[in-house]
């Protein structure tokens, strides 16, 4: 089997950090046209399709035995469990980030840095207003200054002082393409 | 670059097919830089609005005619580095990478497979034409480049592909029926800029040989599955007939019944009945286009396959 579909408890996790993150379920109420499955790795890579394209693959399942074919990605890839925690990858950025209603903009010099793979210490106003909306270790998605997405970075308040931490941004893609794909 | 790094071997073969002052362009423009090239990616942004953009960090673009590419003629510092390049907003190729998925119209819902797909800048242009809808198969045998197909196809925001690490050899097996097919296949390299090209020395005839076998059997495999009324491009980056030419002349031999080649939708290039070989050419091989490399453009040659309805 190239594929597996989700269990319910899986399902609920992911749904669950969607929401949370884009702050609407904008996206899974889509889910009834669209399928998530998971591909077997040491990362368990979850994917979402459409359901003509989960027919496509359905069909090269049966007939794959005779290959030595992988199934390697599946249209979307949302994140991936690790140690049965669901995590969002880079490969969901563009595909969640017009969805969201939630979100931090960061100014150039600090873009800079979050694509560098740094931390952000918060110090800015600017900044310090978005994040009064946001709980301690909440995920949201960073942008640029210009509304460009870049990363997705965890909120904390370490001794009180705010810190965006990153804990994946788009400067992966020219720092490390072969280990982070 | 030094002059004998084109061998003499090959440098023979092309005056033989293309004549001697045809072969002197060749190598002039095979030892010349090439320009940056860059093209706004459709799903994500308007080239008027990307040009503005990068204008802004810096960056001079100039449009290319009857293209939807820009030439950089300025770069302040390392395009790649820029927000915009991060988030898929354009994709840096040779303009030669534009030519094959012009050359396809699929519909927003058909099947297309992209027999060898690494590293998915062609893969990515036929998402951007089918607007995400429909299917891409996009197949790659060498688990070593998957890694920057995988990257460029979530960069670039594509939603429509699957990826199989899988022989397009033996892409029959799955036994799925597609529409389009863009067989952009793996080749000697000869056509390539010396800049990116450090083959053509060591290179030996017989590599262009054992190239020719893999492409007869990508074409097998991929004619065996497109369906009635469908359409193939095969491209290759090489200047060697044998994989061009007298690989297309031969399919269409083989195929007599049900295989005709399609006028390209490109005005550019030359005729594929021009290039001098021994053995009589098909006569449909004048629907082929051969290019020759010039600045931004590596050598290369496309035909356009289209599979008769019975």
């Amino acid at each position: 089997m190239l594929y597996s579909l989700l269990t319910t408890t899986e399902k609920k996790q992911v749904e669950t950090k969607i929401n949370t993150l884009l702050g609407s379920s904008i996206l899974t109420n889509t889910f009834n046209e669209k399928v998530l499955i998971s591909l077997n790795g040491s990362r368990k890579g979850i994917f979402l399709i459409s359901k003509a394209n989960l027919d496509l693959l359905k069909k090269i399942d049966s007939n794959s035995d005779s290959t030595n074919c992988r199934l390697i990605h599946a249209c979307i890839k949302l994140g991936f469990f690790i140690r049965d925690e669901f995590r969002f990858g880079i490969e969901s950025l563009s595909y969640l980030a017009p969805l969201t209603k939630k979100g931090i903009k960061l100014n150039a010099r600090n873009t800079q840095k979050f694509i560098f793979g740094k931390d952000i210490e918060v110090t800015s106003e600017k900044i310090l207003l978005q994040i009064k909306e946001f709980v301690e270790s909440e995920i949201t998605i960073i942008f640029s200054d210009d509304d460009i997405p870049i990363g997705f970075g965890k909120i904390t308040f370490k001794e009180k002082k705010p810190l965006i931490q990153n804990l994946v941004d788009s400067g992966i893609y020219i720092r490390s393409e072969k280990s982070a794909f | 670059m030094n002059t004998d790094f084109i061998s003499e071997e090959f440098i023979k073969r092309w005056e033989h097919f293309y004549g001697k002052p045809r072969t002197k362009l060749i190598t002039s423009h095979l030892r010349s830089p090439d320009p940056r090239i860059i093209t706004p990616n459709s799903l994500k942004i308007r080239s008027s609005d990307l040009k503005r953009q990068l204008e802004k960090r810096g960056f001079k673009l100039t449009k290319i005619k009857d293209l939807r590419a820009f030439i950089v003629e300025t770069e302040p510092f390392n395009i790649v580095s820029t927000p915009e390049y991060l988030a898929g907003f354009f994709s840096i190729q040779a303009l030669s990478s534009l030519f094959p998925t012009k050359c396809l119209e699929p519909s927003q819902n058909t099947i297309v497979v992209d027999m060898t797909a690494s590293p998915g800048i062609k893969t990515c242009f036929l998402a951007q034409k089918m607007k995400n809808n429909g299917s891409i198969l996009a197949l790659e045998i060498s688990k070593s480049r998957i890694p920057a197909l995988k990257a460029n196809i979530s960069r670039m925001g594509v939603s429509n592909t699957i990826i199989l690490n899988f022989d397009a050899t033996e892409f029959y097996k799955l036994n799925i029926q597609v529409d389009h097919v863009l067989l952009d296949a793996p080749c000697s390299g000869t056509g390539l800029k010396l800049s990116k090209n450090k083959r053509l020395k060591p290179r030996i005839l017989d590599d262009i040989y054992r190239q020719a076998k893999r492409q007869k059997l990508l074409l097998e495999s991929a004619w065996q599955q497109l369906k009635q009324n469908g359409t193939m491009i095969y491209s290759i980056c090489s200047l060697e007939p044998e994989e061009g030419e007298i690989q297309i002349s031969n399919f269409l031999e083989r195929h007599e019944e049900d295989a005709d080649l399609l006028s390209l939708p490109i005005s550019s290039g030359f005729s594929g009945a021009d290039t001098k070989w021994n053995n009589s050419s098909h006569p449909q091989l004048r629907e082929t286009r051969r290019f020759f490399p010039k600045p931004g453009v590596d050598g290369f040659f496309m035909a356009l396959v289209h599979k008769r309805l019975h």
